[in-house]
Order: C-alpha cells, then sequence, then structure tokens
C-alpha cells in the first residue's frame, strides 16, 4: 500500500500521467474470517504448519518479539508503552476505532493472546477505506490545500526470501527489510531519521513499530524498547509516531491510514493531534518479506 | 547468489514428513543428485534444480529457537492454551522445524533437548 506512492511517484516522471489516485479499503472487520481468510491456502500452512499449532499474525509476530527478547533483551514495559503511546493519539482522533482509554494497568488487564501479547499488542480488525492523490509538481500548486512532496521512496525485500520460503525460515526476527527501504528513502530525500518530525510505521503489532524503529535509525538496535518506553512514541514525546492511532487503535487499513496521517500532519490538518511545526515525516509500510519506506515534506 | 537457480514452488505434499512422524522419525528430505537438504519440501531442489529426493531421518537433538504459548485457539485446533516451539536440529542447523511444547512452561531459547513423537505430534521434550 505505501509502495504506490514510489509507483505513482514514477508514472508522473514518465509523463504519461498528471494525477494518480492511490486507494486501499478493506472487509477485515465484517467479513467472515477476516485477515485469518488469505494465509490459509499455503499449502505448507495446512500440511505442516498449522497441525503442530503454529498459525495466525499474533503468533508468527510475537516470535518476533520472544528472539527480540532473547538477542537484545526486551523491557517489560515497551511492548505496553507502544500500546498506550498509540491510544493515547487514538484518543485524539475523532474516527479511530478504539478510543477507550489504556493505562499500563488496563493493559495488564488485556487478555494473553500468544508468547507476550495481549489483546491491546494486536491490530484492531477493523473496515476502513482511504484514498490519496499523488499529482505533478506543477499542478499540485494549483490544489485548495499545503502541497506535501514525496522527497524519497525505498523498496526491499528480505534476502533468500520469495513467495515460496517461509517465516519460520527467516534469517533474522529482529530486523525487517525496513532497514534498506529506510536508508534508501532518506538518501533520496539527503536528509536523515533526526531530520524527522512525525513517524507513521507499519504497527500490526507492538513489536513491529519497536523493530522498524530500529530498522530505520531512529535509535540504535537494541534501543528500540527503552526509547518507546520513555515514552518518546506518544504525544508530547521527542518523535510522535502514528498520530491517527495506527493498525493498533485507528483501523486496519494495512498502512494507507499512516499514508493520509503523515499528509494531514504536513498540511496543518491534524487538529487535536497535531505535531506543531511538522515539516517532515517518514512513512514505513511492512508486508513481509517486502517493505517499503517513504520520505515526505511540506513544500 | 547468482549461479543459484530461483527458488521454485515447493510441493504440497507432506505426506512423507508425516508417515516418517508415523514411524517416530522426523525426516527431511534430501537431494538425491547434489544431498542438499530442502525444507520445506520442495518439488525441485533449491540448490540444483534435481527433481528426486529421499526422506532421510534426523537424530531428533535439537535446540529451542523460540517457543511460546498460545493463549487462543490460533490454529483451529479444538485447543487452547497450547504451547509450540522453533526448533533447530543439531545436525541440520541450517533449517528449523516446529514442534510442540508443554504450554505451562514454555523452553527458553537454547534450551537442548530432542524432538520425540507424542500423540502423533513431533514435541520438544527436555533432555
Amino acid at each position: 500500500v505505501v509502495n504506490s506512492i514510489a509507483v505513482a511517484e514514477m508514472l508522473i516522471a514518465s509523463g504519461r500521467h498528471r494525477h494518480v489516485l492511490c486507494y486501499f479499503g478493506s472487509d477485515f472487520g465484517s467479513s467472515d474470517e477476516g485477515p485469518y481468510a488469505f494465509p490459509v491456502g499455503l499449502d505448507a500452512k495446512k500440511g505442516y504448519e498449522q497441525p503442530h499449532g503454529w498459525f495466525g499474525q499474533p503468533l508468527y509476530f510475537a516470535a518476533m518479539a520472544e528472539r527480540y527478547a532473547a538477542e537484545l533483551g526486551l523491557d517489560p514495559r515497551a511492548l505496553a508503552s507502544v500500546a498506550v503511546s498509540t491510544r493515547a493519539w487514538a484518543q485524539l482522533t475523532d474516527d479511530a476505532v478504539l478510543r477507550k482509554a489504556l493505562d499500563f494497568d488496563q493493559y495488564d488487564d488485556e487478555p494473553p493472546i500468544a508468547g507476550r501479547f495481549r489483546r491491546a499488542d494486536c491490530s484492531v480488525i477493523s473496515d476502513g477505506a482511504f484514498a490519496w492523490v499523488v499529482s505533478a509538481a506543477d499542478r499540485a500548486a494549483d490544489g485548495p490545500h499545503p502541497v506535501v512532496g514525496v522527497l524519497g521512496c525505498g523498496q526491499a525485500s528480505e534476502p533468500g526470501q520469495s513467495s515460496a520460503s517461509f517465516w519460520t525460515q527467516r534469517p533474522t526476527f529482529t530486523s525487517t527489510p525496513c532497514v534498506r527501504s529506510a536508508a534508501q528513502a532518506f538518501a533520496a530525500a539527503s536528509i536523515g531519521p533526526s531530520d524527522i518530525d512525525v513517524a507513521e510505521i507499519y504497527d500490526c503489532f507492538t513489536i513491529s513499530t519497536i523493530i522498524q524503529l530500529e530498522d530505520a535509525g531512529f535509535c540504535a538496535r537494541g534501543e528500540g524498547a527503552g526509547f518507546v518506553a520513555s515514552g518518546a512514541i506518544g504525544p508530547g514525546g521527542s518523535l510522535p509516531t502514528n498520530t491517527h492511532g495506527g493498525l493498533l487503535s485507528h483501523s486496519y487499513t494495512v498502512g494507507a491510514g499512516h499514508v493520509v496521517e503523515a499528509v494531514l500532519q504536513l498540511r496543518g490538518a491534524a487538529e487535536r493531534r497535531q505535531v506543531a511545526g511538522a515539516r517532515l515525516a517518514f512513512v514505513a509500510g511492512l508486508g513481509l518479506p517486502e517493505h517499503a519506506s517513504v520520505v515526505l515534506g511540506r513544500l | 547468489v547468482s549461479d543459484e537457480p530461483t527458488t521454485p514452488p515447493t510441493t504440497s505434499d507432506w505426506s512423507a514428513f508425516w508417515q516418517g512422524v508415523d514411524s517416530e522419525q522426523i525426516t527431511v528430505p534430501e537431494c538425491t543428485s547434489c544431498a542438499t537438504r530442502n525444507w520445506y519440501p520442495s518439488a525441485r531442489c533449491r540448490r540444483c534444480g534435481g527433481a528426486t529426493f529421499t526422506w532421510i531421518p534426523l537424530s531428533g537433538e535439537v535446540e529451542v529457537y523460540l517457543s511460546m504459548t498460545a493463549h487462543r485457539d490460533l490454529a483451529g485446533l479444538g485447543e487452547a492454551p497450547y504451547g509450540v516451539a522453533l526448533v533447530t536440529p543439531r545436525d541440520a542447523p541450517e533449517i528449523r522445524m516446529l514442534a510442540r511444547v508443554e504450554p505451562t512452561d514454555p523452553p527458553e531459547p537454547g534450551t537442548r533437548g530432542r524432538i520425540d513423537v507424542v500423540g502423533g505430534l513431533p514435541t520438544f521434550v527436555r533432555t
């Protein structure tokens, strides 16, 4: 979804198109099996993984948290901090699906799901839709809103991974191809992570936020857990992250909501949750084994 | 690596693995041409493109890569909680295999043990 910006940019650069509409909608919340419907088709899941009990996104990402804890150490408050910070942003966002207060005690009362995950560590499952238009720079200036530019894009895939390889055999569970996609996007934009005012990071689970913050260079490997536990990503923190409530609390719109939120923040149109003076935003989209990063800026 | 063939489609046929389990053996498919162990099983060898495999037994000695308790019936097996582990075979460290574990006491990464067949399923047992 996030990578559609790079595709749109190329279509416009080719001179064949002036405006490209990007959109995403889903009925994950109201369809029978929601996001559980799509991975079942893989033969290896039915033939090998499912009989062992290895099935479901919460379990796959809980596995990342287990390896993070084993390799790098995981502050017991870190996962909860992501959930609490992201919910605090959702409470400032009128159309967020989950706006109920969440503090650390309430987090501890959430039902356990898998491994270290409680329900609040997992994306909300909802319907939802978002759309945006990418236009040639000279045409965008004619629009009614402040112009937000695409400053850099990056795409990467996990080494040795393909549709014919498998989560259980991933070369590492403690990083993602965000390492390379973010480096490409920052290089193209001629800026670095420390220049970013707002980050919108694909947060299907709390651990996903922590690992991609490290991957993108907002903090060093192993320091993401401490970074989020310090409150850095919540309202008033040093790196406002998932300022609409993300996948965890806003809606399961697979990154489209993150793109639109970045644009609203850069336009200064984010109402109660506006990050003052936001001029540069980083957007990360995760769809393992692939990853896309985009840097957007107020022109 | 450029001289390696593109990963071919995997096979849907896991029956040889489960036949091994039925006789209390943990087996993996080894290419008859180049002896590469292909995991997960593949219609063609990921290294040489060979199309025939022999399922060879492993010792069952493993080290835990990760393990956890699933508190919900995530896999639709009609049971919760249950425990699941990813383990590294001592004699095939280039692959990882799945095993059930005791849900009340999932072993830490690095714990050594073996995969035994318990109730028809590969199960991690501490040694």
